[in-house]
């Protein structure tokens, strides 16, 4: 009962409380897939792991705490910065690179190329939707 | 002489202007260059073209010191941490259905969107990577 309420106050100990219901989610929500495939029953299993994944996001839209700071987030969104570079230079060296090899006739890269190069380019396009979003709310 | 060129030297916003232009122009002559070169049958030329106008580009980004501010800066950093967000979640939600879908026999994914999959789960990996040494230099 006293933990209880000093659990409730305390910020820190709400902030593990909901990061160990997300994750816990996502644990259950993995087994539950995995355990579908190997019974057989592939789409119960998708189904579980879809209804934790809406779980998921319904506990994250609801509760007060956070299970992230302001802090985990800067890092989270530099180190998202970082990997859109990455991926601007695999993209800008590899997919020309690639389409003038294939016209040139010299190297034919196989469909799962293309397909994670396509991959790329719709993370550019959500980046350039997230710019436009926030340039227009922010500022 | 009449003070044109010594305030545009020295105006900050001026000189964003100035390497903005030359960034946006050598991307917009990287891509005029490949597809006119690779339309005339020198696929090879185009790309290298492409890569040396792509590279000038860089060069302008990381010299100038104008081009990009803090704020711009803080924008971008958002902008990709939603991209990573919104990546992060298509996969969370295909992935295993592609599985599923598979297993029970209903559909069986091409070798493009096993590609589209992978390139999500390889950026969603790199950003992991990115987020360990974040953290540790912090």
């Amino acid at each position: 009962m006293l933990g209880h309420e000093s659990d409730s106050h305390d910020p820190l100990a709400a902030r593990q409380r909901s990061r160990r219901i997300i994750w816990g989610l996502v644990v259950v929500g993995s087994l539950a897939f995995v355990g579908g495939l190997e019974l057989g029953r592939p789409l119960v299993g998708v189904g579980l792991y879809w209804a934790c994944g809406v779980g998921f996001v319904t506990y994250a839209a609801v509760t007060d705490s956070d299970p992230y700071d302001e802090r985990d987030l800067e890092i989270q969104a530099k180190a998202a910065g970082s990997t859109l570079t990455v991926a601007a230079v695999v993209l800008i060296a590899g997919a020309p690179g690639a389409a003038a090899l294939e016209a040139a006739n010299v190297y034919t890269a196989p469909d799962l190329f293309w397909g994670a190069m396509w991959a790329l380019a719709g993370v550019f396009g959500a980046f350039a939707l997230g710019m436009a979003y926030h340039k227009r709310l922010r500022y | 002489m009449f003070g044109l060129t010594t305030t545009d030297d020295t105006d900050p916003l001026a000189t964003r202007r100035r390497d903005r232009r030359l960034f946006g122009g050598l991307i917009g002559a990287a891509m005029l260059a490949f597809f006119t070169l690779d339309f005339v049958g020198r696929p090879i030329v185009a790309v290298l073209a492409y890569w040396a106008c792509v590279a000038a580009a860089v060069v302008v980004l990381y010299r100038s010191d104008a081009m990009m501010d803090e704020r711009d800066r803080a924008l971008e950093r958002i902008a990709s941490h939603r991209a990573v967000l919104a990546v992060g979640a298509a996969l969370i939600v295909l992935s295993p259905g592609i599985s599923a879908l598979s297993a029970a026999d209903v559909y069986d994914a091409t070798p493009f969107v096993d590609g589209v999959l992978f390139g999500w789960l390889a950026l969603f990996v790199v950003w992991t990577g990115t987020y360990g040494v974040t953290r540790l230099q912090r």
